[in-house]
């Protein structure tokens, strides 16, 4: 009696193994040894006494052959399409017919983040570019050839993508709060399962870049600050004063904003020693640093010979 | 009658006498001991004065120790604070800094005080040298408490110098030059028994118009501080040396070059740090005949 398993239904289930990415690889020896777990049963077949598979790759190539008394298969397997046939043997040892061909995939491993890692990946926007460059990089998947990055903004749409070849690569981000995922792509295209990062990325407003404030003397000799002008800018200032031979600043002033285009420190000021801040300031956008300038005010002689 | 013209006369003596009485500078020596003390006028004057400072905001026990501290410094004491206090707080200094440097020259004799609270005005008003504090600070300090020699010929050195030299009529030196020309100038205050400036101005207006020396304003200056440098009789050993070796009547009759460098040398030697001051030779004498007796 011959028995034609074409006629049989199987499963083929496809198992990834536990990860090994955590381990360092000592060479393209060991690499070689990551494979992808395959697992494949055959529905029974009554009479059936030991059951014979081959497996072949894509281009018709043997890749492993098995002979079990039971109907489930277990073998390790490179990523991509591959092809399954099988046959049953009777208690006598005759061989049935070969089954059709069965074709299927065998995707890469799952990326397994390390879970203990849910840090911000965090950085400030390009005061020029306004835009950051964040460099992403995750673990090794086993049987990946290439891999998809996803970026998703908060509302979870993506908007990025880009097949890479490596374990890293760089993006530039608007400032914003954004997760990525990973899919690892194997042989003939077969893609594994999308895979999200649980550090999330957050990129912080653009700073302001510094503005010029040149410092002038007057026709007589009074110190001028001139103030810059760009469209939407608005200019804010403080003024500290510390007594000679203190350390300790107190605040006098506060311009919000500077009105006028040149400042000059009022003539009513008491002696001592005056720092003077200016920076400027811009809807959506974080203020410039400060520009610091030190003046000192000094007595007149009628000031000390004065009474206290 | 005699008896009436005795007792008239005896009245008007005891009444010229009792009329003397409260004037004690009229019967008395006056007592210029500067051991003895004003203590009370000291006190009184100081704890009036700190009483008033609201940004120092002594409680009352704080005023009175400071007073105790300022009048146990005896007389004087008050004036040499209160000087240094208003210079400094005017100046915007620290109120506890002020007082602890106030406090510091109330102890010292007082044209030393007055060294630094003139000579900090010359070098930080921006009307003479405008230089930044923590500089003028420091030389006011280097030029009063911490300098070895008479302060007050110091003193009328550097702030003569300073007027000269900031005077925009007669000169038209940087600041920065003014500064470095007093305090060169000032280092050799102590050899000049009326101080430095009095020869200054004198050989200045000597190289400035002699015939044979055509030096710009910096080089004259430059000039007058390295001869000056060597003592009073430099600028005069300078002079006659360029006067004798250009002289045609003489047999030197040298180059004006030649001379001047002469002049430079004869002018170098003016000043012989080997030798002992006057002072210095008489103490010495002095010890030694102290020691003869002992030994006697």
């Amino acid at each position: 009696m011959k028995r034609n398993l074409s006629n049989f239904l199987f499963l083929i289930v496809v198992l990834a193994l536990t990860p090994s990415w955590g381990q360092p690889s000592k060479g393209s020896d060991l690499k070689k040894l990551k494979l992808s777990s395959v697992e494949l049963q055959w529905e029974d077949s009554p009479g059936a006494f030991m059951y014979e598979v081959e497996v072949y790759n894509s281009k018709n190539k043997l890749l492993k052959k098995f002979v079990s008394k039971t109907s489930l298969f277990k073998f390790k397997s490179t990523s991509g399409k591959i092809k399954i046939r099988g046959r049953v043997l009777d208690a006598y040892g005759k061989k049935g017919l070969w089954s059709d061909m069965i074709e299927t995939e065998v995707p890469p491993d799952d990326i397994s983040f390390p879970a203990d890692n849910t840090s911000v990946i965090s950085a400030k926007a390009n005061n020029k570019t306004l835009k950051a460059k964040v460099n992403l990089s995750w673990p090794e998947g086993i049987q990946a050839k290439r891999y998809l990055v996803k970026i998703y903004d908060k509302d979870g749409k993506v908007v990025q993508e880009k097949i890479v070849f490596k374990t890293s690569e760089s993006f530039e981000f608007d400032v914003g709060s954004y997760h990525y995922s990973i899919t690892p792509i194997g042989n003939d295209q077969i893609a594994g399962k999308e895979i999200k990062s649980p550090r999330p990325i957050q990129i912080e407003t653009a700073q302001l870049p510094s503005e010029r404030f040149d410092v002038l003397k007057g026709s007589h000799g009074e110190l001028q600050i001139k103030m810059p002008v760009k469209p939407g800018m608005q200019v804010f200032g403080e003024l500290e004063y510390a007594h000679h031979l203190a350390e300790d600043w107190t605040p006098v002033l506060k311009y919000s904003p500077v009105t006028e285009a040149i400042w000059s420190p009022d003539a009513k000021l008491k002696p001592g020693r005056y720092r003077v801040g200016f920076w400027v300031t811009r809807a959506g956008w974080t203020d410039s640093a400060k520009f610091k300038h030190e003046f000192v005010i000094k007595p007149t002689e009628a000031d000390i010979i004065g009474q206290p | 009658m005699k008896k009436l013209i005795s007792v008239v006369f005896l009245l008007v003596i005891c009444a010229s006498s009792s009329w003397a009485a409260p004037d004690d500078g009229q019967l008395y020596d006056k007592l210029t001991d500067p051991r003895l003390c004003d203590t009370a006028d000291e006190f009184k004057n100081t704890y009036q004065f700190l009483v008033k400072q609201d940004d120092l905001g002594f409680t009352e026990p704080q005023a009175i120790k400071a007073a105790l501290n300022v009048a146990k410094h005896c007389s004087g004491a008050y004036e040499r604070f209160s000087q240094v206090f208003r210079v400094l707080q005017k100046s915007g200094v620290d109120m506890k800094k002020t007082f602890e440097v106030a406090l510091e020259y109330s102890s010292f004799e007082t044209e030393r005080a007055k060294n630094f609270y003139v000579l900090f005005q010359k070098l930080f008003l921006e009307n003479y040298l405008d230089i930044d504090f923590g500089t003028a600070y420091r030389i006011s300090h280097e030029l009063s408490k911490d300098y070895k020699g008479d302060p007050a010929k110091l003193r009328d050195d550097f702030v003569k110098i300073v007027n000269f030299c900031t005077d925009e009529k007669q000169f038209s030196l940087s600041k920065g030059l003014c500064l470095d020309l007093a305090l060169r100038l000032t280092k050799y205050t102590e050899l000049y028994p009326n101080g430095v400036y009095d020869e200054f101005r004198k050989f200045l207006t000597y190289v400035q118009t002699d015939k044979h020396l055509g030096f710009n304003l910096k080089e004259a200056l430059n000039l007058c501080v390295r001869v000056l440098a060597k003592g009073p009789k430099a600028p005069r050993n300078f002079k006659q040396t360029i006067e004798f070796a250009l002289s045609k009547g003489e047999k030197l009759n040298l180059p004006e070059l030649q001379a001047f460098q002469l002049a430079l040398i004869i002018s170098d030697y003016s000043f012989d740090p080997t030798k002992k001051k006057p002072e210095e030779t008489a103490k010495a004498e002095d010890i030694n005949k102290k020691n003869e007796k002992k030994l006697k």
